[in-house]
């Protein structure tokens, strides 16, 4: 035991130092490149919480968090199959009974970071013909406070209250699941408000800023768009779902209240639809099986309500109008080389646009990892969306079309079952036509000429810690 | 003997000691479980993903997590299986670990590793082998 802790502390030691030299190194650079030029605009973001590796877990089980994912916080296929077995392994830990009592079923991430973010033909009261923004400095990221685990043998629970360093509150999910009914992994009933089944889970993702941090594909919505729905952000509903022995074939259908996660009812009384289906094959010698999936989602959108004094009632729209979003995806593994491709297209009614024609485009991603070790990855992926029909015939064909590049690594300095911290390193950069950014960086204003193309890159240094 | 004779002779003894070890050696590298063969050297990165933490890195039982664990984790390196299907006494089959493995066991912290694919659980029963001399 002597010699294993301390040939443990000599290597943690000596991962240490190198972090610590690479990350004053790249801060130097970074602070270098940025000129000083820091100027405070109140920037909104989009808020993606990243919200699910969960520490919790791993102290319940005595696992290391590459147990259950390819480097956290991405799941691999023992961690999916955890996952869709209720947060359960299937052996007598599972039941929070066996549990010291002392065990609490929480864990905490946050990310104390430094950036940088640039966007271009930003409009400001003293350049009103648009200039490039830049803002720098250390920043925070919110807290996710992570509640998951089993209340009782096949009935699992999740909440997860969020912090955003502005101090706004949230509450990302909070749901209940009954496991495997008559005993079998094919049934399974989630309520309350949780991600969507999304294979290229966006919560899980290891991407964290500001131009990387979140999907086009899972946030796009058209120019004059009164759409608010985003693959990315959870729903409240109920999801039926179900999986082999061994996950590999997995499939949900959900029914979803029609208001993308907000709650008190604001939206109208029909619900939206989801469905997945994926399957695994154990092909090849990669890091984990092969596997192809897709998705569809059908919604409404109310657009009339009861009214008092001008103000909707909440829960009282009619008139619903509906949109769609298809697409396929798959996680293959050459060796230790993931790829994650995902390609999708989208629908809205003509009422949820701004003129007579359906909003109509089209989206198609390439996401690559290599997984050097459990404790070392880079990636890199390119997203691109194209609008195929605008709502208002007037409207060029190329407003709102996206391209979006990001680079990257993780570098995790121990892989214990306690806690993880990763050393992240990121470069994101988008290029909008006629639109800001969705990262809302500089003064997320649209440039005036529609054909304007915006610029904005994002340049991260974070310390990423979950306990 | 001539000095150079007995020279070929002690080098060519070694030669097939060295030999015989190396063969010993590249089988005790394997694993045969059905049509899929498992490689120990691929079975090194994916049993420290997931098997060190409580086997140990050296297979002898004190990963980090081995001192909060009731029943102790397996020590490889004793090569004294609980699932066996040849008698009391005796190493198991390939096979026997493998379904070991796949299984876990249900009143331990040995979790089921079915999700991941035949031939990494073959890999790493072709590594744990090694630890043990048997
Ligand atoms: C969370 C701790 C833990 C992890 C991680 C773990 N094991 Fe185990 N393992 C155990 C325990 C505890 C036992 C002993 C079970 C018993 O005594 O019944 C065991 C027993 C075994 C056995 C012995 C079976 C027998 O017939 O006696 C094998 C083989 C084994 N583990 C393989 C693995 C492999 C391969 C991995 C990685 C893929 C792994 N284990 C990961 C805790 C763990």
């Amino acid at each position: 035991m002597v010699r294993g802790f301390l040939r443990g502390a000599g290597s943690v030691q000596g991962s240490w130092l190198v972090s610590g030299v690479v990350t004053c190194t790249c801060l130097v650079v970074a602070m270098a490149v940025s000129g000083g030029r820091s100027r405070a605009y109140t920037a909104y973001s989009l808020a993606v919480h990243k919200t699910e590796a969960i520490p919790a877990f791993a102290r319940k089980y005595g696992l290391r968090c590459s147990a259950c994912h390819t480097v956290w916080p991405e799941l691999n296929a023992f961690g999916q199959r955890f996952k869709d077995n209720g947060y359960q392994l299937g052996n007598d830990r599972d039941s929070p009974m066996w549990q010291s009592p002392a065990y609490w079923p929480i864990a905490m991430r946050t990310t104390p970071q430094w950036h940088l973010e640039s966007t271009t033909h930003q409009i400001t009261d003293a350049a009103p013909a648009g200039k490039t923004l830049r803002q720098t400095g250390f920043d925070l990221s919110g807290v996710d406070f992570l509640l998951l685990g089993t209340l009782h043998k096949n009935i699992t629970f999740g909440l997860v209250p969020t912090l955003d360093a502005d101090g706004t509150t949230g509450l990302e999910a909070a749901f209940v699941r009954f496991d495997n009914l008559g005993q079998s992994p094919w049934a399974n009933l989630k309520v309350g408000k949780f991600e969507l089944d999304n294979l290229l889970s966006e919560k899980r993702f290891t991407w964290l800023s500001n131009n990387g941090g979140f999907l086009y594909a899972y946030h796009f919505l058209p120019s004059g768009s009164a759409n608010n729905f985003g693959f990315g952000d959870n729903q409240i509903g109920a999801e039926f779902s179900g999986h082999s022995f061994n996950s590999y074939t997995r499939y949900s259908v959900a029914l979803l209240t029609t208001d993308d996660g907000e709650p008190g009812l604001p939206g109208g009384k029909s619900m939206d639809a989801m469905f997945t289906l994926s399957q695994a094959f154990a092909l090849g010698g990669g890091l984990g099986p092969q596997r192809v999936g897709v998705f569809g989602y059908l919604g409404h959108r109310p657009t009339t309500f009861e009214t008092v004094s001008g103000t909707a009632i909440p829960g009282t729209g009619t008139d619903n109008k509906s949109f769609y979003r298809i697409g396929a995806t798959a996680q293959l593994w050459l060796g230790n080389l993931e790829l994650l491709p995902l390609v999708s297209h989208a629908q809205d009614d003509a009422a949820l646009g701004p003129g007579p024609d359906k909003p109509t485009w089209n989206n198609a991603l390439l996401e690559a990892h290599y997984v050097a070790t459990p404790r070392f990855m880079v990636q890199g992926r390119y997203e691109l969306t194209r609008m195929s029909t605008q709502g208002d015939p007037a409207t060029p064909k190329s407003l709102g079309d996206a391209d979006a590049f990001a680079v990257g690594f993780r570098y995790y300095p121990f892989m214990i079952s306690r806690d993880g911290m990763a050393l992240h390193g990121e470069f994101a950069m988008t290029r909008t036509t006629g639109l800001a950014p969705l990262s809302g960086d500089g003064s997320g204003v649209d440039p005036a000429d529609p054909a304007t193309k915006v610029w904005s890159r994002s340049l991260l240094l974070a310390f990423d810690f979950a306990f | 003997m001539r000095p150079h004779t007995r020279w070929v002779a002690v080098a060519s003894g070694w030669g097939v000691l060295l030999f015989a070890a190396g063969v010993t050696r590249a089988v005790a590298q394997e694993s045969h479980i059905g049509s899929v063969t498992g490689h120990a050297p691929a079975g090194r990165p994916l049993y420290e993903r997931y098997c060190a933490g409580c086997h140990g890195d050296d297979g002898d039982a004190r990963g980090e997590n081995a001192q909060w664990i009731d029943p102790r984790p397996r020590d490889f390196t004793m090569a004294v299986f609980k699932c066996r299907s040849t008698p009391t006494g005796t190493l198991p089959t390939d096979e026997d670990l493998f379904n070991a493995m796949t299984r876990g066991f249900v009143t331990t912290n040995m979790p089921p590793w079915v999700a991941l694919t035949p031939q990494g659980r073959a890999d790493m029963v072709a590594y744990i082998k090694t630890f043990s001399p048997k």
